[in-house]
C-alpha cells in the first residue's frame, strides 16, 4: 500500500494519481488550507526578485545620471512595495501555520476515529499496524502533511516563479543587440546562457538520483535500529524493569547492548552519509561554474555597452536564483515522492469501513432476555497461524444459564470469548442467535447485548463515572448503583472527587491511582452499567485478593440478575457459581456437565480442582507441614 | 528547581564535546571561517564586476576576475558542504552518547528515587524535550551554538573589514536589529507563560491516539461502544487547540510587526543616504553596489544571530530536566566493607531482622508500612499473606534493598542493611515476580542476566526450572533470541514458560535468600503447582519468603506473617493461627470452602 519499492521507476502518473489523492486528503480535513498556503508561497518568493530588480534599476538609473528626485522615488516605491508584500507574506505565513497545524490535528483526530472504529481484525492486522507505525515514523522524520504543504508548495511555486523571470530575462537579454554581426548577437547567444543554465540541472538530476538510492538502501537499513531505540527507551522507563534488572544486577548487560546497538546505528549512518556526499557535492560545483559563466556571457554584453550594468545584476541574480530553485526542487523532489508515497497511508486508512459491514440486521427488542446462542461446528485459526485455537466446537448457551468456561492456559477459552463478541469470525462454522447467524446482525445492535469483563480490561484517565458509563453523560445514580455492585462504592466515596475524580494522574493532577483489584471492581461496574442481556465474565477476579473475590462472588446475582452469563475462570472455586461447566482443552470441548458429575470422573476438571483444593485439604496439608518449627515470631501489634 | 544558565549548559555540552566528539570543535570552527570568506566573496563579487565594467576593463580581464571569484565560491560551498556531512552525523551521534549516559543514570540511581512519580516525570520531560529528537536540546545546543559562531565570526570580519566606511549604518543596524528583537521577546515572554496548558492539550491528544492504538484497548473500546466516548473529548481538544493556535499566532504576528516598521524606517535611512552619496558623487557606482551588498548581508546576518541567539536559549531551557537528571547523585553510600563486615555478611543461611521498620511512600499521604517488626531466621521459610495493598510488596522491597526504611533498621546477619553497599545486598536475593520481564538478548543471556553465561550452568538452570525440553526445540537452543521487540526471529513464551524461565533465573543466581512476590497469579492451576514443587526443591537449605494472597502458599512455608493495612496482625505456625481464629483463619475459610466436598450443596441449592 504505503511501501514503494521501485520509486525510481515509478511512473510519472501513478506520481501526480498519488500526490492528487494527498490532496484531496488534505482539502477533505481543511479546504482553505491550500489556496492560503499558495498565496503564502507566492507573497515570500517573490521577495528576492524584488530585491535584485531594485539594485539592478538604481544600477541602471545611476548610469544614465537620474536626478535626486527620480531617485528618491525609486527607493520609497520599492520600500513601500516591498514592506507591502513582507507584510502580507507574514499574514499569509501566520494563517498558513494555523491551517497547517489545524491540518495535522484534524487528521491525527481522524486516524484516530478510525482506530477506534474499524473492526478488531483490522486494528489488530500486523500489516496495517506496521504501516501506521511506518507512517506515523515518516511523519516523525520528514514531518509529513505539514511540511509537504509548506515546504513542497514553496518549492514548487518557487520553481514556477523562477521559471518566469528567467525566461523573461533571456528573452530580453537576446533582444538586447548592436549591430555587429557575431555570435553575441544571433540565436547562439541564447542557445549558451540556456546550456549554461541547463547543466547544473543535468548534474544535480544525476546526483540526486544516486542519492536516492543510497538514502532508500540506508532507511531499509536504519528501521530495524529504529525499533531498538525505542525498545531502550522504552525499557528503562519500565519500572517493572527496574526492580528485576537491579536485583540481577543486569544494567551491565543492558547498557552494553544498548551501546553496542547505538554504534552500530552511527556507523551505518556515517558510511551512508559520506557515500551520498560522494554524488551530492557536485551540483553545488556545477551551479558555480555556471554562475561564472553566466557572469562572462551577460558581462561581455555590457562590456560592449549593449546592455546597462543594471540588467547584468538583474539577469544573473535571475539565473542564479531560477538554478537554485530548480537544484532545490530537484533535491526534494524525491523526499515528496516518498512523503506522498507513505502519506499514501492515511487515505487508504480513513477510507476504511467503519467496521465490518457485513451484517445489517437490527437485534430483535426483548424485554424477556431470550436470547439464545448456538455455536455450530465452529473452528478458528487466528489471522496467520496455521494452529487451530477452536476446533469443532458445538454448544448452545441456554437462556438464564450460567456456564463456566474451564481448561489449562492456552486451551481456548479466551479465543472463544472473542469469537462470540465478534471481535473474529469464525475460520468454519457459525456461531447463531436465535438461530440466526450473528454476522448478519448489525455489529453496534449485537455487541449491546452483550456485558463483558476481560482478563485484560482496561480503564481510561478520565473519570470514574466515565469509565463506569463508558460517555461524556453519565447517568450519575446508575454509575453509583454499578459501583455498589460491583463493591467499589467505599472507595469511591472517599475520593476527592468521588466519581469524578480522575483515574491516574496520566492526563489531570487530581486524579487518583487505583490499584489493580479496584481497577478490576470498575470494570465490573462498567458491565453491570451497560444492563446487557449477556453477561461475559473473562477471569473478572483475577487481580483480587480472596476476600474481595469472595465479596464479589456473594454479589453474583445482582451482577447477573437472571442474565445468562458466561463465565471464565483460572480459580476452581468460581465454578462452583456455575450451573454448568463446559472444559476446552486443545481448542476442542472435552467435557460438559456439573461440577459433581465432573468430579465423579477421571479428567482434566478434576485434576484441575485438586491441583488447587489440595492446598485447603486438612490431611494434606499437615502431611506437608512436617517439619514446621518455628513458633510465634516478634510480631509488632 | 534549581535552574541552569545558558553558560553552564553550553559549558556541561562542551564538556560532552571535548570527551565523545572533540572533532566537532574543529568542524564547527571550520564552518565559522569558510562562512566568513564566502559572504566576504559574495559581497565583493558583484562590486568588483561592477567596477570592472565601469571601469572598462577588457574581456580577458573581466572574465579573469569572473572566474577566479566565481571559483572561490565553489571552494567555500564544498568545504561547508563537506564539513556539514561530517557535522550532521556526528552532532546526532553526540546526542545519542548523552542518551546513553542518561540511561545509564536510570540504572545507576537508587530504586527508591526512581521509582518515584516525581523522577518518572522529570524523566520523561528530559527525554522528550532534551533529548528524543535532532532539535531537543542535547543537540539544538550544537547547532545553534554552531550557528552563533558561524554568525558572530562573519559579523566580526565585516565589521573590521569596512567599519571605516559608514560605521553609523552598522549602528542603526544593530538599534533596529534590538527593537526586533524586543518585538519577539514581547511575544516569547507571553508564549512561555502561555504554553504550559498548550502542551496539556497535546498531551491529552497524544493519550487518546496512543490508546486508540494500543491493541490491549481495542476489545473494551468496542465491546462498550467507547468510540463516540472518545469522539466528545476529542471534540472539544480539537476547538481548544484551533482556538490556542490561532492566538498564538497573531500575537507573533504582531511581535514581528514592530521589527518590520523599524526595518522599514532603517532601510529608509540607508538607502536615502547612500544614494544621496552617489548622486553628490562621493560613492562611485562599485562602492555603492559593495555597500547595498553589505548592509543587506549585515541586516540579514544580524537576524540570523538573534533567531540563533534565541533558539540557543530554547536549547538551554530544554536541557534543564537533563541537567537536573544527570546531576541526581545515588543515596546509598558506596564504601568497601571491613573484613570483619564481610565475614559476618558472608555466613550462611542469612537471617534478616526488621525492627520497628516504618515506611511511606514519597508524596503518600500515610504509611504503607507500619512499625514492623520480625525475623526471618536463618534456613527458614517464611509465608506473607494478605490482602491486596496489606503491604507485602513493599515489605520486600524494603528487605531486597530496593527501598529504605523511613525510621526503623533492618539487619542482614546483624549488619546494618542501610550500611551495605546495594550491590553487596542485592547480591543476596534471588526474587521472582509475578511480571515477567524478558529482555530482548539471547535465552542464555536472560538466564545469566550477564553477557558472559556459564552454559553449563544456564542449560542445567533452564532444566531444573522444567524448560530443558523446551530449550531443545529452539533452533539455537539457549542462543536463541527472546522476543520480537528487536528482531523478528525473536521467541515469544507463553505465560507459563516465562514464569518458568523467571524461576532458572533465580535458580542460576543461586543467591541465599530466594524472594517470590505472587509469581503464580497468572497461571492455571496445574502450572500452579507445577511451580510450587518446583519452589520447594529451589528452597531447600536457603532462607525464603513467599509471598500471596493465595493461602496455598503457606504449605511448604515454617511459619506464616499475616498482613493487613502495612502492619503484621498474626504470625505464627497455619496450626496456631486456625487455632487463634483470626483473620487468617477467617480468610483461610473464605477460600478453601468452595473446595471442601461439603461445600456441594451451594449449586444444588442454585444459589449461586
Amino acid at each position: 500500500m504505503a511501501t514503494s519499492k521501485n520509486s525510481e521507476k515509478t511512473m510519472p502518473k501513478q506520481t501526480v494519481h498519488r500526490a492528487l489523492r494527498v490532496v484531496h486528503v488534505i482539502q477533505s480535513l481543511d479546504p482553505l488550507a491550500i489556496p492560503v498556503e499558495f498565496l503564502r508561497a507566492l507573497t515570500t518568493v517573490g521577495i528576492p526578485y524584488l530585491n535584485i530588480a531594485f539594485l539592478g534599476l538604481v544600477l541602471n538609473q545611476l548610469q544614465q545620471h537620474a536626478t535626486l528626485p527620480q531617485m528618491v522615488l525609486l527607493v520609497g516605491l520599492f520600500l513601500a512595495i516591498r514592506y507591502l508584500l513582507q507584510l502580507s507574506s507574514q499574514w499569509f505565513a501566520k494563517l498558513a501555520e494555523d491551517h497547517e497545524s489545524g491540518v495535522n490535528r484534524r487528521l491525527t483526530r481522524a486516524t484516530t476515529e478510525k482506530l477506534l472504529t474499524v473492526s478488531y481484525t483490522t486494528l489488530q492486522d500486523p500489516d496495517m499496524r506496521k504501516q501506521y507505525a511506518g507512517a506515523q515514523a515518516g511523519q516523525a522524520f520528514n514531518g509529513g502533511m505539514t511540511s509537504l504543504m509548506k515546504d513542497g508548495m514553496q518549492d514548487f511555486f518557487s520553481l514556477i516563479i523562477a521559471i518566469g523571470f528567467g525566461v523573461a530575462t533571456l528573452i530580453s537579454l537576446a533582444r538586447a543587440t548592436n549591430h555587429v554581426t557575431i555570435w553575441l548577437n544571433d540565436f547562439r547567444y541564447p542557445l549558451l546562457i540556456l546550456a549554461l543554465l541547463i547543466f547544473p540541472i543535468v548534474v544535480g538530476s544525476w546526483s540526486i538520483h544516486h542519492t536516492n538510492q543510497i538514502q532508500q538502501e540506508l532507511i531499509r537499513k536504519i528501521i530495524p535500529s529504529n525499533r531498538r531505540f525505542t525498545y531502550f527507551y522504552h525499557f528503562t522507563e519500565n519500572m517493572d524493569n527496574h526492580e528485576v534488572i537491579r536485583l540481577y544486577q543486569a544494567a551491565h548487560l543492558v547498557m552494553n547492548n544498548e551501546r553496542n546497538d547505538n554504534n552500530e546505528f552511527f556507523d551505518e549512518l556515517r558510511k551512508g552519509y559520506w557515500q551520498m556526499a560522494k554524488f551530492g557535492h557536485w551540483p553545488n560545483l556545477a551551479i558555480a561554474l555556471a554562475v561564472i559563466g553566466l557572469y562572462i556571457l551577460v558581462g561581455t554584453k555590457a562590456l560592449m555597452g549593449i546592455i546597462a550594468i543594471g540588467s547584468v545584476m538583474i539577469a544573473v541574480g535571475y539565473f542564479q536564483q531560477l538554478m537554485t530553485a530548480a537544484y532545490q526542487f530537484l533535491q526534494q523532489v524525491g523526499m515528496y515522492v516518498n512523503m506522498v508515497d507513505y502519506l499514501q497511508f492515511y487515505a487508504d486508512f480513513l477510507a476504511l469501513p467503519d467496521h465490518d459491514k457485513s451484517g445489517t440486521l437490527p437485534v430483535e427488542k426483548r424485554n424477556d432476555n431470550e436470547f439464545a446462542i448456538q455455536f455450530h461446528n465452529v473452528s478458528f485459526k487466528y489471522p496467520g497461524s496455521d494452529q487451530w485455537a477452536l476446533r469443532h466446537v458445538n454448544l448452545t448457551l441456554n437462556i438464564g444459564e450460567r456456564l463456566a468456561l474451564v481448561g489449562r492456559n492456552g486451551s481456548g477459552k479466551t479465543t472463544l470469548i472473542k469469537l462470540l463478541v465478534r471481535l473474529f469470525k469464525p475460520t468454519e462454522g457459525t456461531i447463531t442467535l436465535n438461530d440466526i447467524d450473528i454476522q448478519k446482525y448489525d455489529e453496534d445492535e449485537y455487541r449491546s447485548l452483550l456485558g463483558v469483563v476481560f482478563q485484560d480490561f482496561r480503564l481510561f484517565a478520565y473519570s470514574i463515572a466515565e469509565n463506569v458509563a463508558a460517555t461524556t453523560e453519565p447517568d450519575r445514580q446508575r454509575v453509583w448503583e454499578a459501583l455498589k455492585v460491583a463493591d467499589v462504592v467505599d472507595r469511591v466515596k472517599r475520593m476527592p472527587k468521588t466519581i469524578d475524580t480522575p483515574i491516574t494522574t496520566a492526563l489531570s493532577d487530581d486524579g487518583v491511582a487505583v490499584s489493580g483489584g479496584e481497577a478490576q471492581k470498575i470494570a465490573i461496574a462498567r458491565a453491570w452499567y451497560k444492563d446487557a442481556p449477556i453477561m461475559v465474565l473473562d477471569e473478572p477476579t483475577a487481580a483480587l485478593d480472596p476476600i474481595s473475590e469472595y465479596e464479589i462472588y456473594q454479589r453474583f446475582d445482582e451482577l447477573i440478575e437472571g442474565k445468562t452469563a458466561i463465565y471464565v475462570s483460572h480459580r476452581m472455586s468460581s465454578t462452583r457459581f456455575s450451573q454448568r461447566i463446559v472444559v476446552l482443552d486443545h481448542g476442542q470441548i472435552v467435557q460438559d456437565g456439573t461440577h459433581t458429575s465432573l468430579m465423579a470422573h477421571p479428567g482434566i476438571y478434576r485434576d484441575l480442582f485438586n491441583a488447587q483444593a489440595q492446598y485447603y485439604t486438612k490431611d494434606r496439608i499437615k502431611a506437608a507441614r512436617k517439619k514446621v518449627a518455628a513458633t510465634t515470631t516478634a510480631v509488632a501489634d | 528547581m534549581k535552574k541552569y544558565s545558558l553558560w553552564n549548559n553550553l559549558r556541561w555540552y562542551i564538556k560532552y564535546l571535548r570527551k565523545d566528539k572533540p572533532s566537532l570543535a574543529w568542524t564547527a570552527s571550520g564552518l565559522a571561517i569558510d562562512k566568513a570568506a564566502a559572504a566576504l566573496l559574495g559581497v565583493f563579487t558583484p562590486a568588483l564586476l561592477v567596477g570592472a565594467i565601469t571601469g572598462h576593463a577588457t574581456l580577458g580581464q573581466f572574465a579573469w576576475l569572473a572566474t577566479l571569484t566565481g571559483l572561490g565560491l565553489a571552494l567555500t560551498s564544498e568545504v561547508n558542504y563537506l564539513l556539514l556531512t561530517h557535522d550532521s552525523v556526528a552532532s546526532s551521534a553526540l546526542r545519542a552518547a548523552i542518551e546513553l549516559d542518561f540511561h545509564q543514570k536510570h540504572w545507576d540511581l537508587d530504586y527508591d528515587q526512581i521509582s518515584s512519580g516525581e523522577l518518572q516525570g522529570l524523566s520523561h520531560t528530559a527525554f522528550k524535550k532534551g533529548l528524543s529528537n535532532t532539535y531537543a536540546g542535547a543537540e539544538a545546543i550544537y547547532l545553534y551554538g554552531r550557528g552563533m559562531l558561524v554568525d558572530l565570526t562573519t559579523l566580526i570580519v565585516f565589521l573590521a573589514t569596512l567599519s571605516f566606511a559608514v560605521p553609523w549604518v552598522f549602528a542603526l543596524v544593530l538599534v533596529s536589529a534590538a527593537i526586533s528583537y524586543a518585538g519577539m521577546s514581547w511575544y516569547r515572554h507571553w508564549y512561555l507563560q502561555n504554553n504550559v496548558k498548550w502542551n496539556k492539550l497535546g498531551r491529552q491528544q497524544d493519550y487518546i491516539t496512543r490508546n486508540a492504538y494500543a491493541l490491549e484497548n481495542g476489545k473494551d473500546i468496542r465491546m462498550f461502544g467507547m468510540a463516540n466516548w472518545y469522539h466528545h473529548h476529542l471534540d472539544r481538544l480539537l476547538a481548544l487547540q484551533d482556538a490556542w493556535q490561532c492566538r498564538n499566532s497573531v500575537r507573533r504576528f504582531l511581535g514581528e510587526q514592530i521589527g518590520q516598521l523599524a526595518g522599514l524606517v532603517r532601510d529608509a535611512i540607508v538607502y536615502g543616504t547612500l544614494i544621496v552619496a552617489i548622486v553628490r558623487g562621493s560613492l562611485s557606482i562599485a562602492q555603492f553596489t559593495l555597500m547595498f551588498g553589505m548592509t543587506n548581508s549585515f541586516i540579514t546576518l544580524l537576524d540570523q544571530l538573534l533567531t540563533d541567539f534565541s533558539n540557543l536559549q530554547n536549547a538551554s531551557v530544554d536541557l534543564q530536566e537533563v541537567r537536573e537528571f544527570m546531576n541526581l547523585q545515588p543515596q546509598t553510600p558506596n564504601r568497601t566493607l571491613t573484613e570483619a563486615e564481610q565475614k559476618q555478611l558472608a555466613k550462611r543461611p542469612v537471617t534478616i531482622t526488621f525492627s520497628h521498620v516504618t515506611y511511606q511512600y514519597p508524596g503518600a499521604k500515610s504509611a504503607s508500612l507500619k512499625d514492623v517488626s520480625f525475623t526471618l531466621k536463618a534456613g527458614q521459610k517464611l509465608a506473607i499473606v494478605g490482602v491486596n495493598g496489606a503491604g507485602k510488596s513493599t515489605l520486600a522491597r524494603l528487605m531486597m534493598g530496593l527501598l529504605h526504611p523511613t525510621s526503623g533498621t533492618i539487619t542482614v546477619n546483624g549488619l546494618n542493611a542501610n550500611l551495605l553497599p546495594l550491590s553487596e545486598r542485592f547480591a543476596l536475593f534471588a526474587p521472582v515476580f509475578q511480571e515477567t520481564i524478558i529482555l530482548a538478548q539471547s535465552l542464555a543471556n536472560n538466564v545469566a542476566m550477564t553477557e558472559y553465561p556459564d552454559l553449563n550452568r544456564v542449560t542445567t538452570a533452564l532444566a531444573e526450572a522444567g524448560l530443558g525440553t523446551f530449550v531443545k526445540t529452539l533452533p539455537q537452543n539457549t542462543a536463541t533470541p527472546m522476543t520480537r521487540y528487536t528482531r523478528d526471529d525473536g521467541v515469544e513464551l507463553s505465560g507459563g514458560q516465562a514464569q518458568k524461565l523467571m524461576l532458572a533465573r533465580a535458580l542460576y543466581k543461586d543467591a541465599p535468600v530466594l524472594i517470590l512476590d505472587e509469581p503464580t497469579a497468572a497461571l492455571d492451576a496445574i502450572a500452579e503447582n507445577e511451580i510450587y514443587q518446583d519452589y520447594a526443591q529451589l528452597a531447600a537449605g536457603k532462607t525464603s519468603l513467599f509471598i500471596s494472597h493465595r493461602l496455598a502458599s503457606t504449605r511448604f512455608c515454617d511459619s506464616i506473617l499475616f498482613m493487613d493495612h502495612g502492619q503484621v496482625l498474626e504470625s505464627g505456625t497455619h496450626e496456631q493461627l486456625m487455632a487463634k481464629d483470626g483473620r487468617y483463619a477467617q480468610m483461610y475459610q473464605i477460600q478453601s470452602k468452595y473446595y471442601q466436598p461439603d461445600a456441594k450443596e451451594a449449586i444444588a441449592d442454585g444459589n449461586f
